[in-house]
């Protein structure tokens, strides 16, 4: 039965507060990314130049860098206003959409995502594909199906990697010294060794407390957990995000990894806290597993969204040949949302009565079938143990 | 222009934050990834001077000289007239924190069993000293030149400039490479004298001749008979050395001191005028059997036991021990069968008419060092019989 709220008129809504609503759950967000921000110019920048190693200009670069992702996503969109909407076209106009539109975000965002030496007309292809395709072609802000920023991510990903890697990749000045890294992030050397050792995965890079801190190799924004957390904490504090579907998220990835890794004869806490550690599962899951246009607005859908996310990420990356797994992960997860949302918004109304515990068996099952046929797809991969008839067929 | 402006001021500002974005970010992105090459040289260059300086082991900063090379020959290994010039590729003054000189590198490239033995030899200005060798890059065969031990090495350490037989002690199955080091280290030497006025020690001596002992009684413990003149009051000195051109016996002339002696037996082996790598090893006169060795390729020794008839006048019976690797993957020169092809050869001829082989493509030095050895049988029986075999 559906649920109504009583009380006296009139009803204000807490969006029409003066510290509520999108514009200053935005402001919350930009806030929440300065942790992130600061900590990638620290690591490539400050500290690089700090080691002597890069001069004064190369060290302003990775905040210049992720400064241009807001400023071509911002001016992308104003282009597309100004194209769009031949009645609006004055400054003060567009100066107003811009702001209800946030379109410096996506840009940020997308700089953050990407390693230190893209190129900057890469940065522009991927803001294009992040603004103009992922976003304003469906409506502009609030009508997106895919998290923007992930869709430029995700394109340059599949087609201009090359280009980025070899015009430096993610090393900075300093990583590229050490001899130990080999010219691989942690992910990579997981993708390409297929090999669950903790001397291989994680002592070239010192210890889980660097990945922690995030003085590995990695893209910008996605090294630090320990920055991202901030971020986070603020925006649970704020009351911008749900702090469990990051919680949900990440404690999918780590149990997961935990399995795998036990099943390949590694039942150390340490394999699933470098899981959960390398990559972006961090930063996807602060600041795009909560982004409230492309994942379901009620509880229980976050619940299997962080759900589904988790398995997902896993699947890609211990068994496909995605190191990283999380953006793919999201983008197709992107596409569910509505659905996802649907169906448990009928859970919530109608708890387990018909339609609603069908749509919770439904998608209970779908979970664990997917978390299973993970396991034993990875767990194939990184020991010779193999599940007697499930492991032929699946 | 009013009217343009204000019909078409946003767009046009938005178009040129889009096009200043794409030039200037484009530049600066440009130049972040040019600065990568130029900082991995960087990097590489004060990795190759850390490395100098640890080689020094003394001095903080490393200044790049400009010394050249000079006139200086010394034989290729492995032949008896070829020389050649080593080469100096580098050379750098290592200055400690006042900016004072303390060492000098010499990077030099000699020939060892190829051309192209670089190795960084560095210089204690101080006290005239060789402080260390730093093997830059070479193109020996890799299984001979890992026989270079720490042994061999350590023979550079703090090597004083002042000793007049200034060399090395050759590693057995890598002699060519030794003798690079030992070339380039010479050639050190006289570089540092040029460029520091230093003095090399030099002792007039002359080796007058060098003939073989064959007499039966003495011939495998007094090999060889020398004939030196010596000294500022040039004295002459006839004596008996032995295989490893040490003094036997005088014949006259007074015992010379050390310093001689070490010279002597450094030179020896370098002179023409007799074979000095062919050794009468043993003489069993109940058997009858002589045994001579050589050193043939790779350094590695030929062993021929000779049996000889009742009269001594003639060979009966030839027994080679060898280990030559004419037919190695190393040697595509070689087309005959594989060894000992090229021993047996040379026995059965040397058996049946008393001649040897000229040289056999592929196996030269192995050929060469049997004939040497059996010159020497010949040699022997013509003194012992005044005739051949």
């Amino acid at each position: 039965m559906a649920r109504f709220a009583g009380g006296k008129a009139p009803f204000l809504r807490k969006y029409d507060e003066k510290d509520y609503g999108t514009q200053v759950i935005m402001k919350d967000f930009i806030i929440a990314l300065v942790p992130v921000i600061l900590f990638a110019w620290y690591k490539n920048g400050i500290q690089v130049y700090l080691d002597g190693n890069i001069n004064f200009l190369e060290m302003l670069y990775p905040l210049f860098f992720i400064l241009m992702g807001a400023i071509i996503s911002t001016t992308m969109e104003g282009i597309f206003f100004y194209v769009t909407d031949k009645e609006h076209r004055g400054a003060k106009e567009i100066s107003q959409k811009l702001s209800l539109s946030f379109a410096a975000i996506p840009g940020l965002i997308l700089a953050l995502l990407l390693p230190l030496y893209t190129p900057i007309w890469v940065l522009i292809f991927a803001a294009f594909v992040a603004t103009i395709i992922g976003k304003m072609i469906f409506g502009g802000f609030g009508h997106n199906i895919f998290n923007p920023a992930l869709l430029g991510y995700a394109v340059v990903g599949f087609t201009l990697m090359g280009v980025v890697n070899a015009a430096g990749g993610v090393f900075n000045a300093s990583e590229v010294l050490i001899d130990s890294y080999a010219g691989a992030t942690p992910l990579g050397v997981l993708a390409s060794g297929k090999e669950i050792d903790y001397n291989i995965l994680v002592k070239p890079y010192g210890t889980l407390s660097n990945f922690f801190i995030g003085t590995i190799p990695g893209a910008l924004g996605e090294t630090s957990a320990l920055a991202i957390l901030f971020g986070g904490l603020y925006l649970v504090i704020r009351k911008v995000i749900k702090w469990y579907t990051p919680v949900i998220y990440v404690g999918t990835v780590f149990v997961l990894s935990w399995m795998i890794g036990a099943l390949s004869g590694e039942t150390g806490l340490w394999f699933p806290t470098y899981s959960i550690l390398t990559g972006g599962v961090m930063f996807a899951a602060v600041f795009m597993a909560t982004e409230p246009v492309t994942t379901p607005t009620n509880v229980i859908g976050k619940v299997f969204f962080a759900l589904f996310l988790g398995v997902l990420t896993v699947l890609f990356r211990f068994v496909g040949n995605l190191p990283e797994g999380v953006g793919t992960s999201l983008i197709f997860l992107n596409i569910f949302a509505i659905p996802i949302d649907k169906f448990t918004a009928v859970i919530r109304t109608k708890r387990f009565s018909k339609p609603g515990g069908l749509y919770f068996g439904i998608l209970t099952v779908l979970v664990i079938l997917l978390a299973v046929y993970t396991l034993v797809k990875a767990g194939s991969m990184y020991t010779a143990f193999q599940i007697p008839f499930i492991g032929w067929v699946i | 222009m009013k009217i343009f402006m204000k019909k078409y001021l946003q767009i046009t500002i938005f178009s040129l934050l889009l096009v200043l974005a794409f030039v200037f970010g484009g530049i600066y992105s440009r130049y972040m990834t040019s600065q990568i090459e130029v900082h991995a040289e960087e990097q590489a260059i004060a990795q190759f001077n850390q490395s100098l300086i640890n080689l020094a082991g003394m001095g903080s900063k490393v200044v790049e000289a400009a010394y050249e090379d000079m006139e200086k020959e010394y034989l290729v290994p492995g032949f008896a007239n070829l020389t050649y010039n080593p080469e100096l590729s580098g050379s750098y003054k290592i200055l400690d924190e006042n900016n004072i000189e303390v060492a000098v590198i010499y990077i030099i490239i000699t020939v060892g069993r190829y051309d192209g033995v670089e190795v960084a030899y560095a210089i204690n200005i101080e006290t005239d000293t060789l402080i260390d060798v730093l093997v830059i890059s070479n193109k020996e065969t890799p299984a001979y030149f890992r026989t270079l031990d720490f042994g061999f090495y350590d023979q550079f350490e703090n090597k004083t400039f002042d000793d007049v037989v200034f060399t090395i002690d050759a590693v057995s199955g890598s002699t060519y490479s030794s003798l690079a080091f030992d070339a380039g280290m010479n050639y050190a030497r006289e570089l540092y004298a040029r460029d520091y006025g230093f003095e090399i020690p030099n002792i007039v001596y002359e080796i007058n001749s060098v003939i073989r002992n064959f007499d039966l009684e003495t011939f495998v413990e007094k090999p060889f008979i020398v004939n030196i003149t010596y000294g500022p009051e040039n004295n002459i000195l006839e004596a008996y050395f032995d295989n490893q051109y040490n003094l036997v016996e005088i014949i006259s002339g007074n015992m010379p001191d050390q310093t001689y002696l070490d010279l002597f037996k450094n030179d020896l082996p370098t002179t023409t005028f007799a074979d000095m790598k062919t050794f009468i090893r043993s003489y069993d006169e109940v058997t009858r059997k002589i045994v001579i060795d050589t050193k043939a390729y790779g350094g590695m020794t030929v062993s021929v036991e000779f049996e000889l008839n009742e009269n001594l006048d003639s060979v009966t019976g030839i027994l080679i021990t060898s280990t030559q690797t004419y037919d190695s993957d190393y040697n595509d020169l070689y087309a005959g069968a594989p060894a000992p092809a090229v021993e047996n050869a040379y026995r059965n001829q040397y058996l049946s008419d008393g001649t040897y082989h000229d040289s056999i493509a592929g196996a030269t030095i192995t050929g060469n060092g049997l004939i040497r050895i059996f010159t020497l049988m010949d040699d022997v029986l013509e003194a012992w019989n005044g005739g051949g075999n």
